[in-house]
């Protein structure tokens, strides 16, 4: 430990300005653990914000109780030599100091712009009759939950965010697995194929819906792309933008897969073409089929990525709004066919709007719904996902 | 299994699409690989060695020649009918699977009358992990075992469906050197119990000359000579050869014959005797380190810069204006290295030492073709010079 220390005080005394306060820092953590030879050395740069504020955390705490813990081994060698250890103390707190300095920026702005609106909506959920304008309400209690709990419209959204979510996701991942293993096993044209394949992610969602609407749309001049198809194999035209639910929700289903599937297909060949070939050179000189080399090397080899997609395509059809709005306009409780997000956005500013407090509980609704799958997820991921 | 490699050649088309030539990777390669032995196949990178390995595993067709194994032409075969063990050289054990796992894979692919029941498959697994000595690690994951470990795992699966002729590619490379050298001796233990024809590629001499029954010195896919081990280290059949194996590497001279004398610089080293030594001509004379002999009276002069001490040997290094590598490197017994210090320490002034050459330590190359020159070197000279 004195030698340790010692090298922490040499350090201090023989580096510039600048580097001071990072080795100070490390020196003190290394000494926590008892195990200062890494630190020293600054291997754990990347930790060492962190370790900044326990520093100075476990500093704060030794000024004002007076006792020595933690860096205390640390100061009672310093006490030996009274002067370095006062330059030590006065460098650990110019060290500290500047460790919040560097945060403060991203502390300022996560917290103006993330923490203080979530806390704040949580609040005005609870706030019955919330007035934006006059910041005005009539009292507390769980009225907005239980309002907009029973609310049909609200449970009409459920219904359909969750058949959206349960359809697109699984269906979407699938597809998109296929086509990247496809692509991955071509060698001409990979590339003109995988361009093809992104186009739709830089197209914008409104001109994609304008699209769908020529394919399905039936109008008193046409009936639309798709049922000239369907006619031609025998079938009747079905109204799929204002017609029965299901043909909504398979336009709607079919039209959130196109538009998430390029980024799911540009992730997962990606994923592919970084699995060594050696596993798959391994694989064939052993004789393993294409599909068990699939199910048993491929599969596991690329299963972070696949649970990657699931979660935030979980997430993303959860929040869905724009897509339904590009299919079916903007007044979707008429069409049966609103969403959670599109709930609370009616009841902000839509027809129906002026409901602050209604839509700080759906929105926090929505936020325990995505929060409680996001956690099956990961929970289901631990077991399933390899490394 | 006896391997037979009959004119095997493998082109590449070259990237540069104005030149026309084909990049030739392995060139005519005519071998037979006698059964149950170990062979280096040994060479600097881009050789031709690791896709001579890839054309006898077939990962990699060849553009010409045949291969076979015992008397089957296996040439046209895919690699999983010709019945070889592939251990990679980063290994590429399966991470997601433990060592059980990975060592049974290969079985799990066995399909109709092959097939094996789960019992026979695990009591494989546990005689191919009890072969490479990792029964206790069978429930671990590749990535909770050390690299020497892991390289026994890679065996163990390539020895479990019992190949014809086992194949490591550059076995030792990712090793540590005390690890390397223990790892060796276990893979040439393991070929020995199993008797399996193991032919493994490597850059490092040392390992290929420790191990082998036989190794195979390769340059720019062409064979250079094939021998045991020994027999190639006493005698290179060229000055690439010569350059290639041994450490420290053999000290080249720019050297003359005259009238059946060896000059190096102006110093007559030795007396030549045989077919051609009656030509005079100019030649490279290759002196391997142990060949030195520190003498008063050596005919060799070169100009000392200084001594390395490496335990149980020392080498003097010196300068010689002949010499083609920067410095020349004598090694001689600790006890010669005494006397050496003290001579030196008793004249610090005295710069030059004197050396004479072992016959059989010295080789001959022409200078056009690099080509050796068998004469036999045989007498000793005590000074004169030219």
């Amino acid at each position: 430990m004195i030698e340790q220390s010692e090298m922490c005080v040499k350090d201090v005394k023989n580096s510039s300005a600048d580097k001071e306060s990072t080795d100070k820092n490390m020196c003190i953590n290394g000494t926590d653990v008892g195990n200062a030879a890494d630190k020293i050395n600054g291997t754990d740069i990347s930790n060492s914000t962190n370790k900044d504020i326990d520093t100075d955390i476990s500093k704060d705490t030794n000024k004002n109780n007076g006792t020595n813990k933690g860096i205390g081994t640390h100061k009672s060698n310093g006490a030996s030599n009274s002067k370095d250890g006062a330059g030590k103390d006065l460098l650990e707190r110019i060290g500290s100091l500047k460790g919040w300095l560097y945060l403060l920026p991203a502390v300022l702005f996560l917290g103006a712009f993330m923490v203080y609106p979530l806390i704040d909506v949580f609040v005005y959920s609870f706030e019955e009759g919330y007035n934006s304008a006059s910041q005005t309400y009539l009292g507390t209690g769980g009225y907005n939950y239980s309002y907009v709990l029973h609310d049909p419209y609200f449970l009409q959204a459920v219904k359909n965010t969750f058949i959206l979510v349960i359809i697109t996701v699984p269906l979407s991942t699938g597809i998109a697995l296929l086509i990247s293993v496809g692509l991955n096993s071509i060698k001409p044209l990979r590339n003109l194929f995988q361009t093809i394949y992104f186009l739709p992610y830089v197209t914008n969602t409104l001109a994609v819906g304008l699209v769908f609407m020529i394919l399905f749309k039936k109008t008193p001049y046409t009936d639309g792309l798709i049922n000239l198809l369907i006619n031609w194999f025998g079938g009747s035209s079905v109204d799929f933008i204002d017609g029965p639910y299901w043909a909504k929700m398979f336009v709607l289903c079919f039209y959130t897969i196109w538009v998430v599937m390029p980024f799911k297909i540009l992730i997962l060949t990606s994923a592919l073409a970084s699995v060594n070939q050696d596993y798959y050179n391994a694989a064939k000189v052993d004789g393993t089929s294409k599909l068990r080399t699939f199910g048993r090397i491929t599969l596991p080899m690329i299963s972070p990525m696949i649970f990657y997609l699931v979660i935030t395509g979980f997430i993303g059809a959860f929040k869905a709004y724009s897509d339904v709005v590009a299919l079916f306009g903007t007044d979707l409780n008429a069409a049966k066919m609103n969403t959670i997000v599109g709930y609370i956005y009616d009841m902000l500013y839509g027809d129906s709007g002026g409901y602050p407090s209604y839509a700080s509980a759906a929105a926090i609704i929505l936020f325990a719904i995505i929060l409680t799958i996001t956690c099956i997820n990961l929970l289901v991921s631990k077991r399933k996902v390899h490394y | 299994m006896e391997v037979k490699l009959q004119n095997l050649t493998k082109k590449f088309p070259s990237r540069d699409k104005k030149k026309q030539e084909d990049v030739v990777a392995v060139n005519d390669f005519t071998f037979t690989i006698p059964d149950g032995k170990l062979i280096g196949l040994l060479g600097p990178s881009g050789c031709g060695k690791s896709t001579t390995l890839n054309l006898i595993s077939g990962l990699q067709k060849p553009t010409g020649g045949r291969i076979f194994f015992g008397s089957d032409d296996v040439t046209t075969l895919p690699p999983e009918k010709r019945g070889i063990g592939l251990v990679f050289q980063n290994y590429a054990l399966y991470p997601h699977l433990t060592v059980r796992q990975n060592i049974q894979f290969p079985l799990g692919n066995l399909k109709g009358k092959n097939k094996l029941s789960k019992q026979e498959m695990l009591d494989r697994a546990v005689s191919a992990a009890k072969l490479v000595q990792i029964e206790e690690l069978m429930d671990r994951k590749p990535g909770e075992l050390s690299g020497g470990q892991q390289q026994r795992v890679a065996i163990a699966r390539a020895l479990v469906k019992m190949p014809r002729v086992l194949l490591l590619d550059e076995p030792l490379s990712n090793l540590d050197a005390r690890l390397r050298i223990q790892t060796r001796e276990e893979i040439r233990r393991i070929q020995r119990e199993t008797g399996i024809t193991t032919i493994f590629v490597t850059h490092d001499q040392e390992e290929a000359m420790s191990i082998s029954d036989m190794i195979v010195v390769m340059k720019e896919g062409i064979v250079q000579q094939i021998g045991r081990p020994q027999q190639v280290y006493d005698s290179p059949a060229n000055l690439f050869v010569a350059k290639f194996l041994g450490t420290p590497p053999i000290n080249v001279f720019q050297g003359k014959v005259r009238k059946g004398m060896l000059y190096i610089g102006e110093d007559a080293v030795l007396k030549l005797q045989g077919a051609d030594s009656g030509e005079d001509r100019e030649v490279y004379a290759a002196v391997r380190p142990e060949g030195f002999l520190l003498q008063e009276e050596g005919p060799l002069h070169c100009e000392l810069s200084g001594i390395e001490v490496m335990g149980r040997d020392i080498s003097v290094v010196s300068k010689n204006s002949a010499s083609e590598n920067p410095a020349i490197r004598a090694i001689i017994g600790a006890e010669n290295g005494i006397h050496v210090e003290r001579m030196l320490s008793a004249h610090p002034e005295k710069r030059t030492v004197r050396f004479a050459l072992m016959p059989h330590k010295v080789f001959l190359f022409d200078k056009e073709t690099e080509e050796r020159i068998f004469v036999n070197p045989t007498e000793q000279m005590n000074g004169g010079r030219l």
